[in-house]
């Protein structure tokens, strides 16, 4: 347990994680402000121009459907509603404006606490991803992995503590982010929207997109831990996720689908598994053979597919014990020079 | 006395991508008696500081056997760390971390009672920059901050690689005082260092290593005495004379530029004697005891030649 409570006061003492939690702070922050300075509540005014706005509309609908009806029903005239595209009514193509047409956007918690949560996850997953690579990293690079074995030399014990250490300040951030990120959104609804119809199960849902960004902060923590282990510098785990998203994620994805027609790219992508496990379900629709049709246009077939959550957890869980497994054979049995 | 590192016949090759592998350790043996001062003398490349990461579990060796305070070691390394303290070559720390920060860490990890980092930092003479950030230290307070490190265990066997590395004249005596009370109070330590006269000082035995050999061990008087010649540095006015009658009386001489140095002598009476009886009388006899630094540059074979540069080994350091 010795080990565990120096590693724990080390991984907070260190500028990097907390300068890490200060940019993640901040960029919730700003988030937070983007979304104030962008929306506001309803007041009486909005009301009243919405209501003037929606009047002139009215009036300009009226006179349009009068002349769309007076072009049907003489076959002679000719004119813009005339004639109408299949299958359309003039009624059917003016119908009454809503006052809700012109209110100002409103925030509504409810509706945009998705993407609010796939915010979280993002920002938490680089936070992970970066403190796990440089807890391990730095010690690497300044000699001080060195010094710990010479204090505690059953490397494995060490590296788990290490991992165990990191992964348990990492969930401790990432609940506490996710609180301050919540009462971030609570208080955008109580200032600048509403809370929209927030039942029990509304709430339970949120809260669980919330842990399970935890959970991806976590696994992108292990990963950058892991290759930062391999690699023995943190430069080297930031090289091979920068060199991912740039070779695997943007090229690849442009070579797979565009050039060589692979079904299905989206599928060799680690982005659409921590999607997909972030919002429990992702769907694509990928395009398939395309035909002329008789009037010279082309029809085109699509599949739909999508990947499960549990189906991301297989993926990403494999990786990530195939990458520890990898660190930790490495640690047991390299020659620390 | 027990002894407190035994090595025996350790190898150790390190495999290099496209090349062929390199010999760091080549049949290497050390013997280090407990409560002394022993010297680990080498030049670079020679394998010193491979051999000290072999036997603190850093490297794996390829073949031979070590014991650390009596147990097999790396077998039983966690067992016998508690009670060694080590730094291999300059250790570096976190910059942004205060001394105490540092010491607080590796006491919490090594379970020791944190008053101990009070006693260590009083004694490498850290205290008052205690709270200072690692990256205001200079490169001998670094070095006090590491020696303070391996001292935090209260260690029974003291390992320090270049310990005197930055330290000033003053720092350099405080650490040959350091050492020597640390040996009375039963610590041995094992100091690899090129500050030979410090070694010679310090130092109650040594091991010399060449090429992943050693080449020389023993207390240092025996070392010293081994390659004792029997030489002695013999000034007179005439130089070419004095060189003709003590060659011609069956000494082994040799002419220098202002003096001859006569070898093979047991008694420096009768180069005065053999001297006088033709009128030859020295201005100067002086035996030429040799120091720990010929000996180390004679045995390792890095003894300066005039025109020429020693090209560093191409193995491990």
């Amino acid at each position: 347990m010795s080990v565990v409570d120096a590693e724990w006061r080390r991984l907070f003492a260190r500028r990097f994680t907390r300068i890490m939690l200060a940019i993640v702070v901040a960029l919730f922050a700003a988030v937070a402000i983007g979304v104030a300075v962008n929306y506001h509540r309803i007041t009486a005014a909005d009301r009243v121009v919405a209501q003037q706005q929606m009047v002139a509309d009215q009036q300009q609908m009226t006179t349009q459907l009068a002349e769309c009806q007076r072009e049907q029903s003489d076959p002679s005239a000719t004119g813009p509603y005339n004639p109408l595209p299949p299958g359309l009514t003039c009624e059917q193509m003016f119908t009454p404006p809503q006052l809700d047409w012109f209110l100002p956007r409103q925030w509504i918690l409810t509706e945009q606490a998705k993407a609010m949560l796939t915010v979280f996850g993002g920002l938490l997953a680089l936070f992970g991803f970066a403190v796990g690579a440089s807890y391990v990293g730095a010690e690497w690079s300044s000699g001080g992995m060195t010094n710990l074995l010479l204090w505690r030399p059953r490397r494995v014990p060490l590296l788990a503590a290490k991992l165990g250490t990191l992964l348990f300040g990492v969930a401790i951030s990432g609940l506490g982010l996710l609180v301050l990120w919540a009462g971030m959104l609570s208080a955008i609804a109580t200032t600048r929207g509403r809370f929209g119809h927030l039942t029990a199960g509304v709430v339970e849902s949120m809260a669980l997109y919330g842990v399970r960004g935890i959970a991806l902060g976590l696994a992108t923590a292990a990963l950058g831990f892991a290759i930062a282990t391999v690699g023995r510098s943190t430069v080297a785990a930031l090289g091979v996720a920068i060199g991912y998203v740039i070779v695997v994620e943007a090229a690849g994805h442009l070579v797979l689908a565009n050039m060589l027609h692979v079904a299905k790219p989206e599928r060799f992508f680690l982005s659409s598994y921590a999607s997909a496990w972030l919002a429990k379900k992702i769907s694509f629709s990928t395009s398939g053979a395309c035909t002329v049709t008789p009037g010279g246009g082309q029809e085109c077939s699509f599949t739909d597919w999508s990947i499960s959550m549990s189906h991301a957890a297989l993926v990403v869980g494999l990786l990530l014990a195939i990458v520890l497994a990898w660190a930790f054979t490495a640690f047991r049995r390299r020659d620390v020079t | 006395m027990s002894p407190v590192i035994e090595i025996d016949g350790l190898t150790k090759s390190y495999r290099r991508f496209g090349r062929d592998s390199r010999r760091a350790l080549d049949g290497f043996d050390m013997l280090v008696d407990s409560n002394q001062v022993h010297g680990f003398l080498g030049p670079n490349g020679s394998g010193k500081t491979t051999t000290l990461r072999t036997l603190l579990g850093l490297v794996r060796a390829n073949t031979g056997t070590m014991r650390l305070l009596g147990a097999p070691v790396p077998g039983t390394l966690a067992g016998v760390m508690p009670r060694i303290g080590a730094i291999v070559e300059s250790p570096q720390f976190f910059p942004n971390f205060s001394g105490r920060r540092t010491l607080d860490l590796l006491a919490i990890a090594g379970n020791l009672p944190r008053a101990r980092v009070d006693d260590v930092l009083k004694t490498v003479g850290l205290s008052d920059r205690a709270a200072d950030r690692v990256k205001t230290y200079s490169l001998g307070m670094r070095q006090r901050l590491a020696v303070a490190s391996a001292l935090l265990k209260s260690p029974d066997l003291l390992i320090l690689d270049e310990p005197a590395n930055g330290l000033d004249p003053g720092g350099i005596r405080e650490m040959r005082d350091l050492m020597r009370s640390l040996v009375a109070h039963g610590t041995t330590v094992v100091l690899s260092s090129h500050i030979l006269g410090e070694i010679q000082l310090i130092c109650d035995s040594v091991t010399i290593i060449a090429e992943g050999r050693r080449v020389a061990h023993g207390p240092v008087a025996d070392v010293l005495a081994a390659s004792d010649k029997g030489e002695y540095r013999v000034r007179v006015p005439d130089l070419t004379r004095a060189a003709a009658v003590l060659a011609a009386a069956g000494a082994n001489v040799r002419t220098g530029s202002d003096h001859l140095v006569v070898a093979d002598v047991a008694d420096p009476g009768w180069v005065t004697a053999t001297l006088a009886r033709e009128s030859l009388f020295l201005t100067e006899l002086t035996s030429l005891t040799p120091d720990l630094e010929g000996v180390f540059l004679e045995l390792t074979g890095t003894m300066p030649t005039q025109g020429r540069h020693r090209q560093a080994p191409e193995m491990a350091s």
